[in-house]
């Protein structure tokens, strides 16, 4: 039964236009939205299940339903953002992409101004920052140009054939972790301490988050380079790809929580 | 790869035609339903079943599958009248089967343990089953029996993509089976937020209203959703949020009765 379910998954994936090619997948978003729920506060929890009329989880993955509806668009650009050569957000490629309308949520929305905005619009930037966020933390999200990172434009194989690099990162949260629920997987994960947490958030710099994410996004073609076999990775490299996911969906849950409690404080 | 995929798809769809609501589904239902019991119908409730309503609800699932039961494969749907009415008193029906149930559990002091325990066990998957839109039957409307659409997306630059949708898969299990990566009692307690303000309202009535007021919903979502129609992937996204409310009536309802069963 189980199995059915995981094609069922598969193929409602596939025939709802849900790219998990395009984003952690659907158990990556709903698992970082949950740790980051963990880390709201009352208030930040209290209003954005007001607002949303579910917990964060359940609209952790609706930007990307909704991306292949026409007049959804442009939110395309949202998912990640591009880099520059020397590892800064590259704020001429589409304003910055997701990093950019994560601030411009952040600015029209902090301070209490939220209050004044109508529901509808609160309800929108949210579900925009509960996907967007962690999403431009996925290594494969930031935009490395073909002209400054040529080789970073290839393809992993799996048992021989060709697999997308970008497929593979997309999921690697759950990588090894079949059937793990959100709660084990916050168990597991969430190891963050205080100490690591003010490091992680920085006072939300977005500016150093744009620079630490870049800087994370160069291990994945590391740990995967070119042609490499991802039905044969030894158990440090499997460790490897494991540590690089849960790094970055800590910070992204991290980031994200900041950023909510920053909003509804 | 898209194509095995939706051969899979197909598949397993085929496979899973005889259901209801998917066991995921049934299963969350019921987490939500175990969290609206008092305490004295969630004793009463374990005296019975000796186990949880969540490890008991799709045993008349498991039951149709004995070709000597198969009979009762009928019992998982509803019919309703013309006029959109819940007035047959067909045996075959779910609501007959579920009213004798209650009977049953009602007057438990006069029954076995046995008969009691497949008495709650009916009332338990019935109540549920009843809130999936395409167990509904309406006398004159043929697409109730089911029918197949088409859905279409575009990808920005990638030109429009259309695919078949089954009316009973997606009520059964194409909306609940987005949400299989959370456990059935994180997806209650979600549902539960979603519904909750409405609780009392939902709560209200018999079953024979309840299906009824699913025919209600039945006849709406056949405006936009009918054979040979081709609809944008947002209007089958909208449907969802009916979908989260039948879930959450099923549950409240069930709860409701327990409770009034019981008291």
């Amino acid at each position: 039964m189980k199995r059915k379910i995981s094609i069922l998954v598969l193929a409602l994936v596939a025939l709802m236009g849900v790219q998990s090619a395009k984003a952690w997948g659907g158990y990556g978003h709903g698992a970082i939205a949950y740790v980051a729920e963990q880390h709201l506060t009352p208030k930040a929890k209290a209003e954005c299940r007001r607002y949303l009329k579910h917990t964060l989880p359940w609209y952790a993955s609706w930007m990307d339903h909704w991306r292949a509806v026409p007049p959804f668009h442009p939110t395309n650009a949202w998912h990640g953002f591009s880099a520059t050569a020397d590892g800064q957000v590259n704020w001429d490629k589409g304003d910055g992409k997701a990093m950019g309308q994560i601030i411009k949520i952040v600015e029209s929305m902090g301070n209490g101004k939220y209050k004044n905005l109508p529901d509808s619009l609160v309800r929108h930037n949210l579900l925009i920052l509960v996907h967007a966020l962690p999403d431009m933390h996925c290594p494969v999200h930031v935009g490395f140009s073909r002209s400054d990172f040529p080789q970073y434009k290839y393809s992993l194989r799996r048992n021989g054939k060709p697999y997308k690099m970008h497929g593979f990162w997309d999921g690697s949260p759950g990588f090894q972790r079949k059937n793990w629920t959100f709660e084990r997987y916050a168990k597991t994960v969430d190891n963050i301490t205080p100490k690591q947490e003010k490091k992680i958030v920085k006072k939300g710099n977005f500016d150093y988050w744009g620079r630490d994410i870049i800087k994370q996004a160069h291990r994945a073609y590391a740990i995967t380079p070119e042609d490499k076999d991802i039905a044969k990775l030894t158990a440090d490299e499997k460790a490897d790809v494991l540590a690089l996911a849960d790094e970055m969906s800590m910070k992204a849950a991290y980031r994200l929580a900041y950023v909510l409690n920053t909003i509804f404080k | 790869m898209k194509k095995i995929v939706f051969l899979m798809f197909a598949l397993a769809m085929v496979a899973n035609e005889a259901l209801a609501f998917n066991t995921f589904a049934h299963q969350t239902i019921s987490k939500l339903t175990e969290m609206n019991l008092n305490e004295k119908t969630k004793q009463e409730v374990k005296a019975i079943l000796k186990t949880s309503i969540t490890k008991e609800c799709v045993w008349l699932n498991t039951l149709r599958k004995n070709p000597e039961m198969a009979h009762t494969k009928s019992w998982h749907f509803f019919q309703l009248d013309a006029n959109g009415k819940s007035t047959t008193m067909d045996e075959n029906d779910g609501i007959v089967q579920l009213e004798k149930a209650i009977a049953v559990l009602r007057n438990r002091k006069n029954h076995s343990e046995a008969e009691q325990l497949t008495a709650l066990r009916t009332v338990i998957h019935l109540v549920q089953d009843m809130h999936c839109l395409s167990h509904i039957r309406i006398e004159g409307i043929e697409a109730t029996k089911g029918f197949t659409f088409r859905i279409w997306n575009e990808l920005d630059g990638k030109g429009r993509k259309e695919w078949n949708q089954k009316w009973y898969t997606l009520w059964e299990s194409t909306f609940s089976n987005r949400y299989t990566i959370f456990t059935p009692q994180y997806y209650a307690e979600d549902i539960d937020i979603y519904a909750r303000d409405k609780k009392a309202e939902y709560s209200k009535g018999e079953p024979r209203f309840w299906v009824e007021n699913g025919g209600e919903d039945v006849v709406r979502a056949l405006k936009q959703l009918n054979t040979g129609a081709v609809v944008p992937t947002q209007v089958v996204l909208t449907h969802e949020f009916n979908h989260t409310k039948c879930m959450a009536k099923a549950a409240y309802r069930l709860a409701a009765l327990l409770n009034d069963i019981f008291k």
